[in-house]
């Protein structure tokens, strides 16, 4: 009961009828992972009032209350928190939530995705210029942009004509492996470090076929460091048959990075590059 | 010994139809914004203009959310009960005709190929791509199971049983095939939608199925006395003077229209169909002339119960409602198997 | 009147009925005996149309293919020999759904008379399914005698086709039983049974049909068609009617046992 009259008085201060927009007012709801680094980055983390379960950086981000999965928003959840503005990543759904959301008059900015420095960068604007920061978001996305930029260089160099072939799996529940092929974030950050995603066949992640995952003779595996039921030890990872083949089984070449860290593509995509760098040709 | 349970029976009707009016009101009253019922009501009363909020809250998401919630609820109940007289078997769900292999297999269809839709189709279907095509595939299933037991204009309950089975693991083959192709958010929307779930209703759903399972619930009360007949089995219920092959169709259409609409608007919800008719007819008697009424009001406010648990339990964020079903269903499920080991023998 | 003419039954290669002519007349007691096997069974369903036909039948002077169920529900109750239960109803429930097709409607008081009459006065509120098995078969009977509650109307007689009614029941309910059938028949309905029993049959019957081999052999009062030859032809062993048996140390009859206080 508390909680609900608190919430409730909480709205009605928040949400006069006339949903405009005061400055520095905490009533955003940020959706997705690298929106909400993005939003702390660019300093205006107060203003958080909900995140999804997707954004698990930076730790006070954790705090927030959680209004789930990003695809499957509960419309009534999601009001609850009392948002007077919505930054998304693409893909928010269900349909039928964003509409209600519509309905309500708050507006809902959806960042587009990309799976490149440019990406990035535009991404920095889009949520600068929706929290009407824009000059921080200039100087963040330029920020970014030349360490990307020094993260890639350095990447091409340690490739040089031997560039290596990465397979991403993203699990390999029921004996099938998920691979991510072409048009992924996973496809994309193996390209900034300056390896070669070793699945051309496919976009997406897809389940692939043994013999494909041979045929594709990844030289390292890339997975995210996950605990719990999705956990694959080394052991077990390399004793699966279409993987036991592969050249990575040979050199036991697989590399674990944090999920959002690793594919969240904002803010700190070039450490991650970096990092990913040194993995693959370090190692 | 138990008392004459007709008038018990229809006691339980004003009973449970009060017990509906009050979960309803809850539901409406309740809700992780804190919303206030009374309030806007006092306000409406009072020519008093609505916050945008509650407008959206109460009117876009709460009021459509009730009704779709009684209307899938009454009708898995009742679809239930129906299926249950139908075999002549307490066990019986409206999943041996195979209507949530069928549903799922046209929602699977839906979310894996919907993109690949030209765009003049989607605009025209929008959002309702999902619920039609479930229904559909509901439908499909349905149509070609009583072709296959139906012989010289004698549906054969014993066939349909078996041909059931086989076609909802057809149509899981065929799922799987279609799952192979997608990926992993598609997935992800696959597994979300077979869970269940009430958030998505909106006024174009209600407007949609509320006919259709209004007129099955309804159609279903004149099936009382012959549900009753059959359960003697079918010569006997023949002998009563019952159209036994005309009951049967129309069991099977009511069942049809009813689960098929359900499931194409809410997902996959499981246990109501078989938890509700059992519990009634413990507690009043296996009369269908009685019994289907009183588990659709049953139905209906048990699942608008469990919605309300979906809403608030981890609020802000949402349960799907067949975990809840599920959680609350198999214990009462052991139960009531435990509880009448001694009674009956099956 | 039923009238039942060149009666063939098969099931799919096997024929079990070879042309059978068949009468009952209301107000008689007519019963079908026969050894097992030989299709008595059979001729019954085809007269309530359980199983496919080929032939005449007419019941009441019009043939059975025009009556509509509900039609043919109002003027015939049919007794199985064994039927299932799949829910959980109480006796009184059961007894009830006889009256949903007779015009007498609800009532109960009705449903109350059958059971007195078949000996279940005081059951109505127990379990159907935790009735011994001649319990049950006389709760049916009373279901099947609520169908049919008067014998005749508007001068219409009404059929109760009973198989096997007695089967499992001790002497002193079968002939309760059988005298509660034999009230119906005499106050102007028409009964037609299969029995197993001969003395019973011989007590109780105006009219016998004996089926042997798929064919009707005879049909007639009993003292006509009960003779030792025919007898002995049809159950294929020596039988002999109105003979004491010389070294017995007991038999009991039917025939002269007398119901107590009914």
């Amino acid at each position: 009961m508390k909680i609900w009259l608190k919430k409730a008085a909480g709205l009605a201060l928040a949400m006069m009828p006339a949903v405009a927009q005061a400055e520095g007012e905490k009533n955003v709801l940020a959706i997705g992972g690298s929106v909400t680094e993005i939003i702390y980055a660019l300093g205006e983390g107060d203003r958080l009032i909900g995140r999804d379960s997707t954004s698990s950086y930076p730790p006070e981000a954790t705090g927030l209350p959680d209004v789930g999965y990003m695809r499957a928003l509960a419309p009534e959840g999601v009001l609850s928190v009392g948002p007077g503005m919505i930054i998304s990543e693409d893909g928010a759904g269900p349909p039928e939530t964003i509409e209600v959301l519509q309905a309500a008059n708050i507006p809902f900015i959806t960042v587009p995705d990309g799976y490149s420095a440019e990406g990035i960068v535009q991404k920095i604007l889009t949520v600068g210029e929706a929290l009407d920061v824009e000059a921080a978001s200039i100087a963040l996305a330029s920020d970014v942009r030349m360490k990307l930029q020094e993260a890639e260089e350095a990447a091409d160099a340690l490739a040089g004509d031997a560039p290596k072939r990465v397979l991403f799996i993203l699990s390999t529940q029921d004996g099938r492996i998920m691979a991510s092929g072409t048009n992924t974030a996973a496809s994309g950050i193996i390209e900034m470090a300056g390896g070669v995603n070793a699945v051309t066949a496919f976009e997406g992640y897809k389940p692939m076929s043994d013999e494909a995952v041979i045929a594709a003779a990844p030289d390292v595996i890339l997975m995210m460091d996950r605990s719990g039921d999705h956990f694959v030890s080394d052991e077990d990872l390399f004793a699966l048959p279409a993987i036991a083949t592969t050249p990575a089984a040979q050199t036991q070449s697989v590399v674990r990075m944090n999920g959002l860290y690793l594919l969240g593509f904002g803010p700190r995509t070039a450490d991650a590059v970096l990092d990913l760098t040194a993995a693959l040709y370090k190692g | 010994m138990p008392q004459d349970r007709r008038t018990v029976a229809r006691l339980a009707h004003i009973w449970l139809a009060l017990a509906l009016v009050a979960v309803s009101v809850l539901s409406l009253a309740t809700g992780p914004t804190g919303t206030s019922l009374w309030g806007a009501l006092g306000k409406m009363f009072n020519a008093e203009p609505l916050t945008a909020m509650e407008r959206v809250v109460l009117w876009d998401i709460r009021l459509p959310r009730l009704i779709i919630g009684i209307l899938v609820g009454a009708g898995l109940a009742v679809s239930g009960a129906l299926m249950q007289g139908l075999f002549r078997n307490p066990l019986a769900d409206p999943g041996l005709v195979g209507v949530g292999a069928g549903g799922t297999l046209g929602a699977i269809l839906a979310i894996v190929l919907g993109s690949a839709l030209p765009i003049w189709l989607s605009d025209i279907v929008g959002n309702m791509l999902i619920p039609v095509s479930a229904f559909f595939g509901s439908w499909l299933v349905i149509v070609v199971l009583y072709r296959v037991s139906t012989r010289h204009g004698r549906t054969s309950v014993a066939t349909m049983l078996l041909a059931g089975i086989a076609l909802a693991a057809l149509a899981a083959a065929l799922s799987g095939i279609v799952i192979f192709l997608a990926d992993d958010q598609q997935l992800r929307d696959l597994t979300f939608w077979s869970l269940g779930s009430l958030a998505g209703a909106t006024w174009t759903k209600v407007v949609i199925t509320a006919p259709l399972i209004l007129i099955a619930i309804g159609a279903s009360f004149f099936l009382g006395r012959g549900l009753n007949a059959l359960a003697l089995g079918e010569a006997t219920a023949s002998h009563l003077g019952i159209a036994v092959q005309r009951l049967k169709l129309v069991t099977i259409l009511i069942v049809a229209m009813a689960t098929g609409a359900a499931v194409a608007v809410s997902g996959g919800i499981g246990f109501i169909g078989i938890i509700v008719p059992h519990l009634l007819r413990l507690a009043t008697g296996p009369d269908h002339e009685t019994l289907l009424l009183n588990v659709a009001l049953l139905g209906a406010t048990i699942l608008l119960a469990a919605d309300i648990i979906s809403r608030l339990i981890i609020a802000p964020a949402e349960l799907p409602i067949g975990i809840v079903t599920a959680v609350l269903g198999s214990p009462v499920f052991l139960w009531i198997l435990l509880r009448r080991r001694g009674l009956v023998d099956m | 009147m039923i009238n039942a003419r060149d009666i063939r039954v098969t099931f799919g290669k096997k024929p079990i009925l070879y042309g059978v002519d068949f009468t009952a007349r209301p107000g008689e007691v007519t019963a079908i005996v026969g050894p097992n096997g030989s299709g008595k069974t059979t001729l019954l369903r085809a007269l309530t149309d359980e199983v496919r036909w080929t032939g005449q039948i007419s019941v009441n002077h019009r043939d059975i293919r025009i009556y509509k169920p509900w039609e043919l529900a109002a003027i015939r109750a049919v007794l199985p020999q064994a039927a299932t239960l799949a829910f959980p109803f109480t006796v009184i429930e059961v007894v009830r759904l006889g009256l949903m097709s007779g015009i007498h409607g609800g009532k109960d008081r009705i449903a109350q008379y059958a059971l007195q009459q078949v000996g279940l006065a005081g059951y109505e509120n127990r379990f159907f399914q935790e009735l011994s098995g001649g319990e049950q078969q006389r709760a049916h009977l009373a279901r099947v005698l609520c169908q049919v509650w008067d014998p005749v109307i508007d001068g219409v007689p009404r059929w109760l086709l009973l198989d096997e009614p007695v089967a499992s029941l001790d002497i002193g309910h079968q002939l309760l039983i059988m005298n509660c059938v034999q009230n119906f028949a005499r106050r102007g309905g028409g009964v037609v049974a299969v029995m197993h029993d001969l003395n019973l049959t011989a007590m109780v019957a105006d009219a016998v049909t004996m089926i042997a081999r798929g064919e009707a052999i005879a049909q007639g009062p009993v003292a006509e068609v009960f003779t030792d030859h025919r007898l002995s032809a049809a159950y294929q062993c020596e039988l002999k009617t109105n003979a004491v048996p010389p070294n017995a140390s007991a038999f009991i009859l039917p025939q002269t046992a007398a119901l107590r206080g009914h």
